[in-house]
């Protein structure tokens, strides 16, 4: 608690808009830029990855060049160089990967405590490990040693690609196929690090498990890919936030999540996206295109999904659950904010193939300024799941009459025992609440904070304590300046 | 969209012959729509609007355009509501049969043909510029195409008593035909009219294709109650689209009912154009039998202070699959918009689906808008309830389905008119077969 | 020196086809320790007095002054006014989902001891401020844990608006129709928290249509508001007077 609250207070005093706009200045080891198979080589290289890798990789790109880029979300950006960036960064001295964190760059460790997650004392205090991704590469993990003595591995996955390759080429891309779509296919192309999470059978992680993304390079893309296996009968929470510095360019961030839950396994996703927004007129700010699936493979596995996304200046993304075991269930909580120009078009899949399977989709969706925001979401039943079971609830809120809110649900069902309910409401924060508000001397910029915490509570609490009081701050931070 | 099907784009007319000897305007209508079609072709899937109703299957029929001939069938009742206290008018394959009688001076009922032909002015200020087709591949197609359907013009502050009933029936031609009917109809302020609709097909006139569009255009306080009953023939493709343009203080209330046809879609619009505007969408539908039956509505709070509601519900059993895609749109600036939207669905087999997109976009923060969508079977509990009390299962679920389907087609106005549509609903439920509604 | 001073106020409330007077010329003083009761038949200007000292938007002050403390009270935002110790207990308090009532009034106190310079309240400090005082008032502390008057009947909102005042200690208190949509017993309790709170450093303006809430609140000076203007002025009997025979002599006088 003592890092959170260091986090909480942090925030709270750092004024600007954007807390982490700073830039770190540390020497890098660059690939050139542009992307061709050469390219792809050199990152597998550096990873020193298996044979078999290389090959995915090669499959990915050959694949990726036959595709185009979807156009169906509700979003505007140009057109994206994919050529004009850099695929693979990394702090120089990390070239020869840190044993401890004594060894890790001390104005990297200081760039993370700056960022509110101060790897060293998080180490001695909290009850939270830590994978640090700084550009392309992994920079720091804790607690490995002691959740290696429990079974559990987490590592980074470059590094698990080395000392564990079986379990990673039996999962890797078996959620999220290289071929899935334009940006996960760019990723399996060329993704750099991120993190990789086994749970043995049976065994509950006694810890939060949490990776902290920051894209650094200007230029550069960040395409991390992250693997979560829970075997038979166990349990993980796993956290993950993003901060990028303030930049006139537009970044690219192509990120793929893979989750596997075996029987009775249980997956717990949080993430709190804070990715650079661009300013006020919608210069800069990150692309953060993104594909995140969970399969509950198991009988009564439970895969939950929970999603803070404040930052970024186009956000496409849309967590899934493929809800393959008897039983099984998936959850998707969603608060996601635009001010300003940011544009996110985001939401769900549910897909229910095994009996009885369940599924529970809570979207809070906050549009200010000139933001454009769309909720969309599939629910799809096919014939055999029996008994299932869908309830959605997307509701959203208009700060100021330029911006815009949309919802747009999928819902198909095949089976005729299965019951799926679909609600969504458009409101705004009424002028009676703000009053009332002002009445008891709450400042018009907390009050507006407060009321927007309130109709987000649903999803905030099921959040890690940790995470929780973060994501209440940055809800009052985002909102800045979207009244008066 | 890359999929479209430009290289044959069959249904399309001869480009040389397009708007000859016709106004420019007209002509112009035309060689727009054709242009349109030309570059999205048949709808297919990768269409959004389209997501769960693809045509590409219609490149296996041959169809020939319609070239009128055909004449009313004898025998058999096409009046399917069977309404006695109405002005009837036929239309065989979308050409208006000669015009009621006894019409007050002040409504004229009339055919687009003769229009065309005779007094192209009355027609100018309406045609094509109520509906917006621009990304509707289809209502294009008929837009180069048209050139028959029904006109009615009713005056400033005619309200008539007796409701205005449209009969149109698809009569067996030589090979499978495709027609483009083009329908009218412009309410004069504060005017009140009733029209009823029932498209209908006599036997053996199955494999016909029609895409019609109808432009509605209501003046400020006038209001338009808008009945619908779709029992199209077993290979029918009936595909209608309706945009009513509705004015100040004034109402569109539809109520459409489907019970058949293979692949149906009826895509209604209401464009709320006055502060005071309203548009009440109501609909039942009941599929079956490797029906496809499409529900697509949009509704467009254009301006501020405009109220909309849309309650569908629908019933599908085996082998039938029902697409509902509801739209509301709140523009920048239409403050206190009020849009509701609800659709329930029954799904009865495991071989039937339910395709739902209720959508909502949304540019003006004081609105009220919200949208529910349930989808499942009948309530196990209930049946079982009506079974102890030595109601068979079938009848009990008979029963339910109808209690289902109570609230909404009680829009129907009580009376003769809800009775026909109730009747309607019941004779399906008997047959659970589009073709057999002919009591 | 006066708690607050109204001085020959006229007020608009601003609707869709042009701005409404209501208020005509208000002149009232409350000093430190004084109650004060607004009565009045329904439409004369009670509610829009209210909340035209509390600064709710949708009023225009068209005429006259309000000194409050001093200062000018018309020339600060409403929560600057709320946190200069103006509270108003509101005739329909609020609904706001999701919004616990404790982290509310933490976050109310918070704004204040801010704006004072102070420090944010000890957690402990507060949980046992919000102890005793929802003890003494009869609420039920799982009250304080759901959200802002959602799902609360009307004894319950009136009952915690009483409860926020208490623990927002102002220095003037206005109620607006308090006693609406109470039962005797509820009005009994209200009243009691409200009398607990009369104290020589604060002021109360206590605004009601009926004179059922001054049997338990008893005012020191009563005046009749009716068409925007105060037409009498007197002691508690006033308002046994207007019980026994309504308002009718003063609307007809204000017609």
């Amino acid at each position: 608690m003592a890092a959170t609250q260091d986090t909480v207070d942090r925030i709270a005093e750092v004024s600007g808009a954007y807390k982490y706009g700073f830039v770190t200045d540390i020497e890098s080891d660059k690939a050139p830029k542009g992307l061709n198979e050469d390219i792809i080589r050199f990152i597998s290289a550096k990873k020193a990855e298996p044979e078999w890798m290389l090959a995915w990789r090669l499959k990915a790109y050959r694949h990726w060049l036959t595709m185009t880029e979807p156009s169906w979300q509700k979003v505007v950006y140009p057109p994206i160089d994919y050529q004009d960036a850099y695929y693979y960064a990394a702090p120089k001295s990390d070239d020869d990967r840190p044993k401890s964190l004594d060894e890790v760059d001390p104005e990297l460790l200081r760039t993370y405590e700056k960022l509110g997650i101060p790897l060293k004392e998080q180490e001695m205090l909290a009850g939270v490990a830590v994978d640090a991704v700084f550009d392309s590469v992994s920079v720091a993990t804790t607690y490995k040693k002691k959740l290696e003595q429990m079974g559990v591995i987490f590592c980074p996955i470059s590094e698990a690609a080395q000392r564990f390759p079986e379990l990673v080429q039996k999962y890797l891309g078996s959620v999220v196929p290289y071929s899935d779509n334009f940006f996960a296919t760019l990723n399996s192309a060329v993704f750099t690090d991120g993190s990789f999470v086994y749970v043995p059978k049976g065994l509950r992680c006694p810890m939060e498990l949490s990776t902290y993304f920051r894209i650094n390079e200007q230029n550069t893309g960040q395409f991390e890919r992250t693997l979560i296996i829970a075997d038979e009968g166990s349990y993980v929470s796993y956290l993950e936030g993003c901060t990028a510095p303030q930049r006139d360019d537009n970044q690219l961030h192509a990120a793929v999540v893979e989750l596997v839950a075996m029987d009775d396994a249980e997956i717990k996703y949080s993430t709190v996206q804070n990715w650079y927004p661009g300013d006020e007129t919608g210069k800069g700010g990150i692309y953060n295109f993104v594909t995140k699936r969970g399969a509950c493979r198991g009988r009564n596995s439970k895969i939950m999904w929970t999603q803070v996304e404040t930052g970024s200046a186009v956000t496409w993304k849309y967590p899934s659950c493929i809800l393959q075991g008897d039983n099984s269930s998936g959850e998707f909580y969603s608060v996601a904010i635009t001010n300003n120009a940011q544009q996110a078009d985001t939401g769900t899949k549910m897909i229910h193939i095994g009996k009885n399977t369940r599924s529970r989709i809570i979207s809070k969706g906050i549009s200010a300024g000139r933001a454009d925001q769309t909720y969309r979401g599939l629910v799809k039943v096919m014939p055999k799941a029996t008994g299932a079971r869908n309830f959605t609830q997307c509701d959203s809120l208009l700060i100021g009459d330029r911006c815009g809110a949309h919802t747009v649900p999928y819902i198909e069902n095949r089976c005729p025992s299965a019951q799926v309910e679909h609600e969504a409401t458009t409101s705004r924060i009424s002028e009676d609440q703000l009053f009332y508000c002002l009445q008891r001397g709450i400042p018009e910029e907390d009050a507006v904070a407060l009321i927007v915490n309130g109709f987000c509570k649903e999803v905030l609490q099921t959040l890690p304590m940790e995470f929780a009081v973060e994501a209440q701050k940055l809800v009052g931070i985002s909102l800045e300046g979207s009244v008066g | 969209m890359s999929a479209t099907l430009t290289d044959v784009l069959p249904l399309a007319p001869d480009e040389q012959a397009l708007g000859r000897d016709e106004p420019g305007w007209l002509a112009d209508l035309r060689r727009a729509g054709l242009s349109v079609y030309r570059a999205r072709g048949l709808p297919t899937v990768k269409v959004e609007a389209w997501k769960y109703t693809s045509l590409s299957g219609l490149t296996k029929i041959p169809y020939v355009l319609d070239d009128g001939g055909v004449a009313l069938s004898e025998g058999g009742d096409r009046d399917a509501l069977a309404l006695d206290d109405a002005w009837t008018v036929t239309l065989v394959n979308g050409r208006p049969v000669g015009v009621p009688d006894e019409l007050p001076d002040s409504v004229r009922v009339d055919h687009l043909s003769r229009l065309l032909e005779d007094e192209p002015e009355t027609l100018e200020p309406h045609l094509g510029r109520i509906a917006d087709l621009a990304d509707a591949p289809m209502g294009s197609l008929n837009a180069a195409h048209m050139t028959e359907g029904l006109v009615i013009l009713v005056d400033d502050g005619v309200v008539l008593d007796r409701p205005i009933h449209v009969v149109s029936v698809t009569e067996a031609a030589d090979g499978a035909r495709h027609m483009h009917p083009r329908h009218f109809v412009v309410l004069g302020e504060a005017a009140d009219v009733t029209l009823v609709e029932s498209r209908v097909c006599a036997p053996g006139a199955d494999a016909t294709l029609s895409n019609a569009v109808q432009e509605i255009r209501l003046g400020e306080r006038a209001r338009l109650r808008h009945l619908r009953l779709v029992a199209s023939g077993e290979e029918a493709v009936d595909l209608d689209l309706t945009e009513a343009e509705v004015g100040a203080e004034a109402a569109y209330e539809a109520f459409t009912l489907t019970l058949g046809g293979r692949l149906v879609r009826n895509e209604t619009r209401a464009r709320l154009r006055g502060s005071g505007a309203a548009a009440r969408l109501r609909g039942a539908y009941g599929v079956c039998c490797g029906q496809h039956v499409d529900t697509t509505l949009v509704v467009d709070h254009a301006v501020p202070d405009t109220t909309s509601d849309q309650l569908y519900k629908g019933v599908v059993d085996a082998q039938g699959r029902a697409v509902f895609q509801g739209k509301i749109i709140v523009r920048r600036d239409a403050q206190r918009s009020d849009g509701g939207q609800l659709h329930k669905a029954l799904l009865l087999a495991p071989d039937a689906e339910v395709d739902t997109k209720p959508e909502l976009e949304i540019y003006a923060d004081d609105v009220k808008c919200g949208h529910g969508a349930t989808v499942g079977d009948l309530d196990r509990d209930q049946v079982f309830y009506l079974m102890a009390r030595g109601i068979p299962e079938a009848e009990a679920r008979a029963l339910l389905v109808e209690a289902f389907l109570d609230d909404v087609v009680g829009a129907v106005p009580d009376g003769p008119l809800r009775a026909a549509f109730l009747g309607a609903v019941r004779r399906w439920q008997a047959g659970r077969h589009a073709a057999t509604w002919e009591a | 020196m006066a708690l607050l001073d109204i001085k020959e106020l006229h007020a608009t409330i601003d609707e869709d086809d042009g701005a409404k007077a209501i208020l005509k010329g208000i002149d009232l003083t409350i000093r430190p320790g004084e109650v004060h009761a607004v009565m009045g038949p329904n439409g004369a200007g009670k509610s829009t007095l209210s909340n035209v000292i509390a600064g709710r938007p949708g009023y225009t002050v068209t005429q006259g002054s309000v000194t409050y403390d001093g200062a000018d009270l018309l020339e600060m935002e409403a929560d600057e006014r709320a946190r200069a110790g103006l509270f108003l207990a509101f005739q329909y308090p609020v609904e706001i989902p999701g919004v616990a009532t404790a982290t509310f009034l933490k976050t109310a106190i918070n704004a204040r001891r801010k704006a004072a310079g102070e420090p944010e309240i000890e957690a402990l400090d507060f949980l046992k401020l919000m102890k005793s005082t929802s003890k003494r008032l009869g609420v039920p502390e799982d009250m304080l844990k759901r959200p802002v008057n959602v799902g609360f009947s009307g004894g319950e909102k009136k009952r915690v608006e009483v409860l926020q005042m208490a623990m927002l200690e102002p220095r003037l208190c206005v109620l607006d129709e308090t006693d609406s949509g109470l039962d005797i017993d509820a009005l009994k309790v209200v009243a009691d928290g409200v009398n607990a709170l009369r104290a020589p450093d604060r002021g109360m303006l206590v605004i009601t249509h009926y004179q059922r809430l001054l049997d338990y609140i008893v005012p020191d000076v009563v005046h009749v508001l009716a068409d925007g203007r105060i037409v009498k002025t007197g002691d508690k009997t006033l308002a046994q007077e207007l019980e026994a025979k309504g308002y009718a002599e003063f609307t007809g006088a204000a017609a």
